[in-house]
């Protein structure tokens, strides 16, 4: 295979949009386990789960409406709504209870629900794997074609990054959060109702992967265990970047998107050890990750 | 710019009240030396499995019940383990055309020492570390073998495995192969209980219970944790050997995270904090799944509703479940004036 | 001079820009009871860690019985013959009192990777000794969890003192006590000094019990050793009554 600069070009841009897919799950999950320090297994399937409902919503539109790209909007923008009020039920009702428990029985419930979740998604949308065509006319890029929707992906991604970003840094409620990460101790004290921020934030990391999954259903198919594959990818996200870190996440998503991309080019069945490789270097040179804080005991 | 989250401690419960694992231990001896007499060989098949899997899952308890962290990548010397048995035999077959008695017992034996070598180099720079990291960490190590083992087709066969395992005339019978099973586990078992009561095992529930004050007792905190890491993928790797032989194949789904995963539900399930709280989870575990999915598709969904209602209404396992109420049950006869020690 | 049992030269620790120690020099003989003590903040916590091996010093040297032992891990510090107690008492609150000493005695005699022995027996009566001595006797089956705040530091303290040390170092040993548990614990601290010849080094707040129990008290003030002396000579020093006292009655 020869390398010209145009292939790289459109392996850079795989990579970027690969890239963006697991920041909007991985930021979630970062955000979830800063301030609550809970690690959430399901947070892929509750992703895939936004999928399978985006997807639905999406021929359910076209059937009753007419054909057209654009009801992936309001699809979308429902199964967002929907899967933040589940994220904040699945709080309320079953995470509340495991803030004070050993990690190994937050992983056993969280991997109940992604075995549940999982059967029902099979129950209902069975077991063929689900994608949405887009009309969309391939775009010349340097030579080459490539599908402009995945401008769209990286698009919403940066846009998604700094949407959090501005909402964690120059907002009240985004202050608040950040203040937990820091000290929950201090948040109670001044006197913010806590249960009821835990409650929004899991259902806010719920919201931005739900809101992914409907964005990225025409690039990528969706089908059961895909959840799987993805949620270790997020972990090595997360920790590569540092625990709580949004900068960090997408830093590091960037990393693993782009690597990974490229690692396809050149060892196709080795890509994802790659990952590993590198997620076992930063956690021995720095396990705090890249943009976390050394915690000092 | 924010700031990760303190990694929360894992304290499990103590293995406590050794009677009670004993007591436990002494019924299931009997009841799977008498699993052959059920009607087909089904039942010696599921308890072939359910010895190898909790094999693994006590393997797995020695780092966590034990040392108080968690190996999120387990598997890894379990599966190392299955495929230096595997490799072997299939070398020793394709040599000589089968396996001979000594050859099966040189591939089984093999397992221990390349577990054993895999999780000193791994667990070299895994004790580094405590709490979520120890955890990411032995993740991260498991996937990244998992992938080479998957990826390495010339010498692993990548995807599709090592098919066509053949023991010796005696070890195809299923009964032979089952009691061969249960006398290894059960040495196993023998040696990990003599451990868990050892001035070792002692110096682990120290490290677990608090690795600062253990460090100023005068224990070389990494180095008793380094010892410990090797001992359970020696475990781990005894367990392997036995899968080969048992499936006739391995494939690198025995190194994956799934499988990490099923020596924590098992431990979980049963009481990390009992001694042989492992073996009771493999039993529900393996034996649900090996009788639920005769009769449906939603095995996942099965087995996440118990798992659900076991972290949510029996915190410490099942056998924190009989143990409140054996001790209820005690405290009724004796009466309520009495006083309430807690054994040493 | 041979006959110090420990010897610290130049010691120096920066904690992100705070000199938590230094240049501090101070030696200690065998058989001497001492306290250090300074207000919050004064780097009396510091010092102890930078003997023990949890910090490593910026600069400066520490010998103990001649032999340099800068730097070193924490565990080897113990097993060179100095013990530690924490100003929180530091335990392990899951097992039983008896546990808890007992496990401590078979790390000294180096049962540490012993994979075969019988735990319940190695050391069991030296254990029953040792907590009889820190009047743990009734408790000896509880877990350590549920002891009281006195008898945890007790427990401590019998913790410490099963890796048969040469130096004791106790943090703030009568902290969170009632007056009668600490002038019990403080007998007993006496008693050790007195009666085994072991060499005690403790802090504390309380200058009752650091003037009734210290033959020799050094203070220490943003770092530095302000005076080294007879408990007499440290309460007249115009020098300590400004920093040290006058900051309290303030």
């Amino acid at each position: 295979m020869v390398y010209d600069l145009t292939s790289l070009l459109i392996q850079l841009l795989s990579g970027l949009s690969r890239a963006m897919m697991l920041f909007l799950l991985a930021s979630g999950l970062s955000l979830i386990f800063g301030v609550m320090n809970i690690l959430n297994f399901a947070h892929a399937t509750l992703w895939m789960l936004a999928g399978y409902l985006t997807y639905t919503l999406f021929q359910f539109f076209t059937a009753t409406m007419g054909e057209s790209g654009w009801w992936l909007l309001p699809s979308t923008f429902l199964a967002t709504a929907a899967l933040f009020a589940l994220g904040c039920l699945i709080e309320f009702v079953l995470i509340r209870r495991m803030y004070d428990r050993e990690l190994p029985e937050q992983l056993l419930l969280t991997f109940a629900l992604i075995l549940i979740i999982g059967d029902v998604i099979k129950m209902i949308w069975g077991v063929d794997n689900l994608r949405i065509y887009m009309p969309i006319e391939p775009m010349e890029f340097f030579d080459s074609f490539v599908n402009p929707y995945s401008f769209v992906v990286i698009g919403v991604g940066v846009a998604v990054a700094a949407g959090l970003w501005w909402f964690l840094h120059h907002t009240r409620y985004g202050k608040t959060i950040r203040a937990a990460v820091h000290s929950r101790e201090m948040v109670s004290a001044l006197g913010i109702r806590i249960g009821a921020m835990y409650t929004a934030v899991f259902g806010l990391g719920v919201a931005v992967a739900a809101m992914s999954a409907g964005v990225f259903l025409p690039i990528v198919p969706i089908g059961l265990g895909i959840d799987m594959d993805l949620i270790v990818q997020c972990f090595a996200v997360v920790v590569i970047g540092g625990f709580g870190s949004i900068l960090g996440t997408f830093v590091a998503s960037i990393i693993v998107g782009v690597v990974y991309s490229f690692s396809v080019l050149i060892w196709p069945d080795g890509a994802l050890a790659i990952i590993f490789v590198i997620l076992v270097a930063v956690l021995i040179w720095r396990p705090w990750g890249l943009f976390g804080t050394e915690l000092r005991s | 710019m924010a700031m990760p989250a303190p990694a929360k401690e894992t304290t499990a419960k103590p293995p406590g009240q050794p009677d009670l694992s004993l007591c436990v231990g002494l019924f299931l001896a009997p009841a799977f030396f008498l699993v052959p007499l059920l009607p087909g060989e089904y039942p010696v098949y599921v308890a072939t499995e359910i010895l190898i899997l909790g094999l693994f899952a006590m393997s797995f308890n020695l780092i966590y019940g034990y040392m108080g962290q968690i190996s999120f990548g387990h598997a890894a010397y379990f599966g190392l383990g299955a495929y230096a048995t595997a490799l072997l035999m299939q070398y020793l077959q394709q040599e000589t055309g089968a396996v001979g008695y000594f050859g099966f017992f040189l591939s089984m034996l093999i397992a221990v020492p390349v577990s054993a070598l895999g999780a000193l180099i791994i667990g070299f720079f895994i004790v580094r570390l405590t709490g979520i990291y120890f955890a990411m960490l032995s993740l991260a190590f498991g996937e990244l073998l998992f992938y080479i083992v998957f990826s390495w087709y010339s010498f692993t066969k990548g995807d599709d495995g090592i098919q066509g395992l053949l023991p010796p005339a005696f070890f195809r019978d299923v009964y032979n192969f089952y009691y061969f099973t249960l006398i290894v586990v059960a040495c196993a078992l023998l040696v990990m209980w003599r451990i868990s009561r050892s001035p070792f095992g002692y110096t682990l529930r120290m490290l677990r219970e608090n690795a600062q004050r253990a460090a100023f007792v005068g224990i070389n905190v990494r180095l008793t944790m380094l010892v410990n890491f090797v001992l359970a993928g020696a475990f781990a790797g005894l367990a392997g050997s036995l899968w080969g032989p048992f499936q006739r194949s391995v494939s690198p789904a025995l190194l994956g995270w799934h499988e990490s995963g099923l020596a924590i539900f098992m431990s979980l399930i049963g009481g990390a904090g009992y001694f042989i709280g492992p073996v009771v989870g493999s039993i529900v575990y393996t034996g649900l799944y090996a009788y639920v999915t005769r009769f449906t598709d939603y095995w996942p969904l099965t087995i996440g509703v118990i798992i659900l209602a076991v972290v949510l209404f029996a915190p410490g396992g099942l056998l924190s479940l009989l143990d409140n109420a054996l001790r209820r049950l005690r405290e009724k006869r004796d009466g309520d004036g009495e006083r309430r020690e807690r054994k040493p | 001079m041979s006959g110090d049992l420990l010897r610290i030269e130049g010691l120096t620790k920066m904690f992100g820009g705070i000199q938590a120690a230094h240049n501090i020099d101070y030696t200690l003989s065998k058989g001497e009871i001492a306290a250090i003590i300074g207000p919050n903040g004064a780097g009396k916590s510091t010092v102890f860690g930078l003997i023990t091996g949890a910090q490593k010093p910026d600069t400066g040297r520490i010998w103990f019985e001649g032999r340099d032992i800068t730097g070193l891990p924490a565990h080897e510090i113990v097993n060179a013959g100095i013990s530690r107690a924490f100003q929180v008492a530091n335990i392990f609150p899951k097992l039983t009192v008896l546990e808890n000493v007992r496990s401590s005695l078979q790390v000294r005699r180096g049962h540490v990777f012993s994979l075969f022995g019988d735990a319940r027996r190695l050391c069991a009566e030296e254990a029953g000794e040792l907590i009889d001595r820190c009047d743990l006797s009734d408790k000896r089956l509880l877990e350590a969890a549920d002891l009281s705040q006195g008898d945890k530091k007790r427990l401590e303290l019998a913790i410490a003192l099963s890796s048969a040390p040469k130096l004791l170092l106790l943090d703030e040993p009568v902290a969170g006590m009632s007056r009668d548990e600490a002038s019990q614990t403080m007998d007993l601290v006496t008693r050790l000094n007195e009666e085994m010849g072991l060499t005690i080094l403790f802090t504390e707040h309380n200058m009752s019990i650091v003037f009734g129990h210290a033959k020799r008290v050094l203070l220490l003030h943003r770092g530095e050793a302000i005076i080294d002396g007879s408990p007499q000579e440290v309460r007249d020093s115009p020098v300590a009554q400004e920093i040290y006292f006058g900051e309290q009655v303030l």
